[in-house]
């Protein structure tokens, strides 16, 4: 079983990113449980045709006790197995507890299983919480989605701070595995993420290039695996699904430090 | 913030904000204190108040109602949780609710005071017990008294007041005798006490606190609170019990100067006093002695010393180790109760 992270800043496209992948994977005939690390419980929504499932957190507000992995699973396109951790409503409680009580339960009903485990976290906040994927017992390689815009570098860096700082610990298998890039149509934005990726020890596995597919898919609540499965976009996602499978280059990145993550974004942006 | 630590915190003696906040809160005759965090820090506090409060005879426990949050409350806001326990406190016909928050309660952020602020048909006012943030016991007790004189009323004065007590440490053991001292050394000066804010004081009491003519705070740590009784009611401020015979006489000093009462008469009275205390112990002169220091107030062994030296006990390694009181002694008194621990010890030895 591989259990693999996709961090990354809010909006920049974790989700759809991760929802191909799965769709990709389970195309190919592998077992993949998607897990949404978001208060917003959108990861799955086009796996699940638009559906937007029960979270495990609202599960537990109302039902507490006897879960079962019938009521926090839910199969989406080609039996991609889908969960939505959930969280609390906008500005009260704490999300990042939300996410270990929901790894808690999984491991409890042990539905944590497959041949892969994708986590899709909200890479913006960095508590305890929503290092929870991160931690010992979950997923090993962790996958920065990043564009070429300074802010999404910066989530990214910020990130490969939390990987390298809880690779310092002996117990730790956690490894950065590699840089999605995500296209924003930014002049030379492929060359900029890896450059990015190698500037923090690490290599760019894919670059997503911005396409009109993906919104029309969205639109139809489908991933493009499905919507558009002969599509040059869905070649992409399948490209980049085969390529984390062959992937075996794992690292404890070298974060930059902000000057040197603005004059990379700055050398590009200029030219 | 984040404040510098050490391990050696691990061993502080300053306790728990919750704890000091309580200590104040629970001695409000008709108040109801909610504590907004898990049901543990309820248990953990009262269980230390009964604990304290047996040392010293007492057996009522302060009544403290728990928020009882969970972790459903810690992800998802525990804001209900707080208006729940308000309701079931409003119910209990009191005249007041303290609602004070707990460590995990300000990390989550709950919106508390915003709660507070919603019309009831009691008062309710919130005061932070996040030991998290810094301080300690004492924090807390300036955070109860702080916030409590929110409840005063400035436009109620009346000149035969008495002197305002601010902050006795109601779970001391000694906590009556001080006040009797210091009731005492008023009266030299034809004063008397008023309100004990608070020690067993009504809620009404606290609302006429700012018609008092002066107030003693009972320590210098105090001093935040003694401001906002200054400037907001203008009142004469001494900024602790007195500490010692020599403490005693600076007391009646300040104490006249600032009400415009001549100290003269009350400090010859009060020198009497001393000149018999220590004729009372005319046997302890020239013995040799230690005085056990470690961790001992400042203020304490200088009173201390200062009794060595006018009963011309000699300090000495190969002397009787004498043992100091955890508070300042105060006043003459309390200068008392300590040279009768001294006399134990030195019959003892």
């Amino acid at each position: 079983m591989r259990q693999i992270a996709l961090y990354g800043k809010g909006g920049i496209g974790k989700s759809t990113t991760s929802a191909n992948l799965s769709a990709a994977w389970a195309d190919k005939g592998l077992d993949v449980l998607q897990i949404g690390c978001d208060p917003k419980h959108d990861s799955t929504r086009m796996l699940m045709n638009g559906r937007v499932i029960p979270t495990v957190l609202d599960l537990i507000r109302e039902q507490k006790t006897d879960l079962a992995v019938s009521d926090v699973i839910y199969t989406g396109y080609s039996g991609v197995r889908c969960v939505e951790a959930g969280g609390p409503e906008p500005g009260i409680g704490c999300a990042g507890r939300g996410i270990i009580a929901t790894f808690q339960l999984l491991e409890k009903l042990g539905a944590l299983r497959g041949d892969l485990i994708v986590y899709d976290v909200l890479g913006d906040v960095v508590c305890g919480g929503f290092a929870m994927p991160m931690r010992e017992g979950y997923a090993e390689e962790v996958y920065l989605v990043t564009s070429g815009e300074l802010m999404s570098l910066y989530a990214a860096n910020n990130i490969a701070k939390a990987i390298s700082r809880l690779s310092a610990n002996k117990r730790s298998r956690v490894r950065l595995a590699g840089v999605i890039g995500n296209g924003k149509n930014i002049e030379c934005e492929d060359e900029l993420v890896s450059e990015f990726a190698e500037a923090i020890g690490s290599r760019m596995i894919a670059f997503i290039p911005r396409s009109k597919t993906v919104t029309q898919a969205e639109l139809n609540k489908k991933t493009v695996m499905e919507y558009a499965p002969s599509s040059s976009q869905a070649e992409v996602y399948r490209d980049c699904a085969e390529a984390i499978l062959l992937n075996t280059e794992f690292s404890i990145p070298t974060p930059l430090s902000i000057d040197d993550l603005e004059s990379l974004a700055y050398r590009y942006l200029k030219e | 913030m984040i404040l510098s630590r050490s391990p050696t915190d691990t061993l502080r003696s300053e306790g728990c904000t919750l704890t000091g906040v309580l200590s104040v809160t629970g001695f409000l005759k008709d108040a109801v204190t909610v504590i907004h965090g898990p049901s543990g820090c309820t248990h953990h506090n009262v269980s230390l108040l009964h604990a304290s409060l047996a040392e010293i005879d007492e057996v009522q426990i302060p009544c403290f109602l728990s928020s009882n949050i969970h972790e459903e409350e810690v992800i998802f806001g525990g804001e209900k949780a707080l208006l729940h326990a308000l309701d079931a406190a409003e119910a209990r016909d009191s005249s007041l609710i303290c609602v004070v928050s707990t460590c995990i309660a300000d990390t989550i952020g709950d919106d508390i005071a915003a709660l507070c602020s919603q019309k009831r048909s009691v008062p309710v006012i919130h005061i932070p017990g996040a030991g998290f943030l810094g301080g300690g016991f004492s924090e807390g007790i300036r955070n109860a008294l702080s916030s409590l004189l929110n409840l005063a009323e400035a436009d109620d004065m009346r000149s035969d007041d008495g002197v305002l007590i601010v902050g006795e440490k109601n779970l001391e053991y000694e906590v009556e005798e001080n006040f009797r001292e210091v009731s005492c050394l008023l009266s030299l000066l034809d004063l008397a006490p008023g309100i004990r804010f608070v020690r067993k004081a009504s809620v009404s009491d606290c609302r006429n606190i700012g018609s008092a003519p002066a107030t003693i705070l009972r320590a210098p740590s105090l001093q935040s609170v003694g401001s906002l009784l200054r400037s907001r009611f203008g009142m004469s401020v001494i900024p602790g019990f007195p500490v010692g015979p020599d403490g005693s006489i600076r007391f009646l000093e300040d104490l006249g100067d600032s009400l415009g009462v001549d100290p003269r008469p009350a400090i010859r009275d009060a020198e009497g006093m001393v000149a018999d205390l220590y004729t009372g112990f005319d046997d302890l002169r020239d013995t040799a002695i230690r005085l056990d220091c470690s961790g001992a107030d400042p203020a304490t062994v200088s009173a201390a010393r200062s009794v060595l030296h006018e009963l011309r006990m000699k300090e000495a390694s190969s002397g009787v180790l004498l043992p100091l009181p955890f508070d300042p002694p105060v006043g003459i008194a309390g200068t008392r109760r300590m040279l009768h621990s001294w006399r134990r010890c030195l019959s003892r030895a």
